[in-house]
């Protein structure tokens, strides 16, 4: 079963850089109130998407290194959604949306993701 | 689960609906539920209002240590729930306040109420630069509390002189290096006590009569030009972030072509009766000086008491 990974920045190279498939990262944190707006659709995501893409979350008040990091690759706002390849960002989405429009959007970003190792293909919801 | 009385047309009806789920909206909902009025309460995608956006709370009552915004709202609904108010977490669509009963839909659900209160808050102004909606998100952003963990050791330059302006660069100040505010005017809005704040944080410069006329960068917010209203001298500086805080705008969208409104779009009402009887208005959406979280409560208050008294008059 796809699960919805909780990583920190020293976690990065192991769960993101070195992974075959696209990562997604959701930057949030609890105070952010278009996090928790999107956060029902976050949970539902390992389900519609399933093993094609690995699915993450730093969160940016939990330590002073996550917040350096994030800052350092350009994330100005929460929640931004950022699919990797091998650690390198091939997209984003910046704030909160409707379900249907951010599913849309970040299956074309995973599949845009095409220098990764192909995974499972992504189910039509 | 919606739990109003059903009509033999198979709709919801309710005593009360509530539009909006802030501090005045539930504590509205305290109240008529308590009063044991059926009560809807429409909150939205997530309940709080401006004071989940609120990093401490000092100044409410019966908290000597303070607390922090999303606690409060925590608190709050939790208090709504005791008293029995459906929660609603989606948005509404539309209101007819054309004949009682009043309707009110959320997506493909109509619902009926005898009576309404409305306290939909208000939204972030915004400065109606091209580049201020380029950035935003990107840079340019307008809830300190959300994003201020994003400009750690940054700089960022703060718009606005009243006392959001002043408090969020305060706050800011626990992540930024460096904060500039630039205020049209020549002094500030704020109250003194925030001014005091400010002067005395070796964080915070201060600059008066002087606008941001455009927001610079690339992919991201690098710098941004400013210019001094009196001398009209422009001049660029480099910022990391740039935090709009000049004021809000009721948001009363909704209610446009059903009750009459100021120019400034404030609902037109007598403190919380609106000119349609049995629908009340509480909260930030008309208030224009006070925009406190006790004021609000309290507006919130004396509309579902209104509200019972309409409802016990019929």
């Amino acid at each position: 079963m796809a699960q919805l990974l909780d990583i920190q920045s020293t976690d990065w190279d192991k769960e993101v850089v070195q992974e075959d498939r696209p990562v997604m990262v959701e930057y949030w944190h609890e105070r952010c109130q278009s996090c928790k707006e999107m956060a029902p659709i976050i949970e539902k995501l390992p389900e519609i998407l399933g093993e094609g893409v690995k699915l993450a979350r730093m969160n940016l008040l939990e330590t002073k290194e996550n917040r350096k990091f994030a800052i350092r690759g350009g994330i100005r706002s929460t929640p931004t959604f950022v699919v990797y390849c091998k650690g390198e960002a091939t997209g984003q989405i910046i704030g909160s949306m409707e379900e249907k429009d951010f599913i849309d959007q970040l299956k074309m970003l995973i599949e845009n993701a095409d220098k990764c190792t192909p995974g499972t293909p992504i189910d039509e919801a | 689960m919606h739990t109003g009385y059903t009509n033999r047309r198979g709709i919801a009806l309710y005593d009360v609906i509530i539009i909006g789920g802030g501090p005045a909206g539930l504590t509205a909902a305290i109240y008529t539920g308590r009063m044991k009025q059926k009560t809807l309460l429409a909150v939205g995608p997530s309940a709080g209002g401006q004071i989940f956006l609120t990093y401490q709370v000092d100044n409410y009552p019966g908290f000597p240590e303070g607390i922090t915004g999303p606690d409060l709202v925590d608190r709050l609904v939790k208090q709504v729930e005791r008293f029995g108010a459906t929660i609603d977490e989606r948005m509404v669509d539309s209101v007819d306040f054309s004949s009682q009963p009043y309707k009110v839909r959320i997506k493909d659900d109509v619902f009926e109420a005898r009576s309404v209160i409305i306290a939909t808050g208000s939204k972030n102004r915004e400065l109606g630069l091209e580049s201020e909606a380029k950035y935003m998100g990107r840079g340019v952003f307008v809830c300190a509390t959300c994003d201020a963990a994003l400009y750690e050791d940054q700089k960022v330059v703060v718009v606005g002189g009243g006392d959001s302006a002043v408090q969020e660069a305060v706050d800011l100040t626990k992540f930024a290096a460096e904060m500039l505010i630039v205020h049209r005017g020549s002094e500030f809005s704020a109250a003194k006590y925030l001014i005091d704040e400010a002067n005395e944080n070796e964080k915070i410069k201060i600059r008066f009569n002087t606008e941001i006329i455009e927001v610079l960068g690339g992919d991201y917010v690098t710098g941004a030009r400013l210019k001094d209203t009196v001398s009209g001298k422009e001049w660029e500086i480099d910022t990391d972030g740039v935090l709009i805080a000049i004021g809000w705008d009721p948001n009363t969208e909704l209610f446009m072509d059903q009750l009459e409104l100021t120019e400034e779009g404030y609902i037109v009402a007598d403190d919380v009766k609106t000119q349609i009887p049995g629908v009340f208005v509480a909260g930030d959406i008309n208030d224009t000086v006070y925009r406190q979280l006790a004021t609000a409560c309290g507006s919130g208050c004396r509309a579902a008491l209104e509200a019972e008294q309409f409802l016990s008059k019929k």
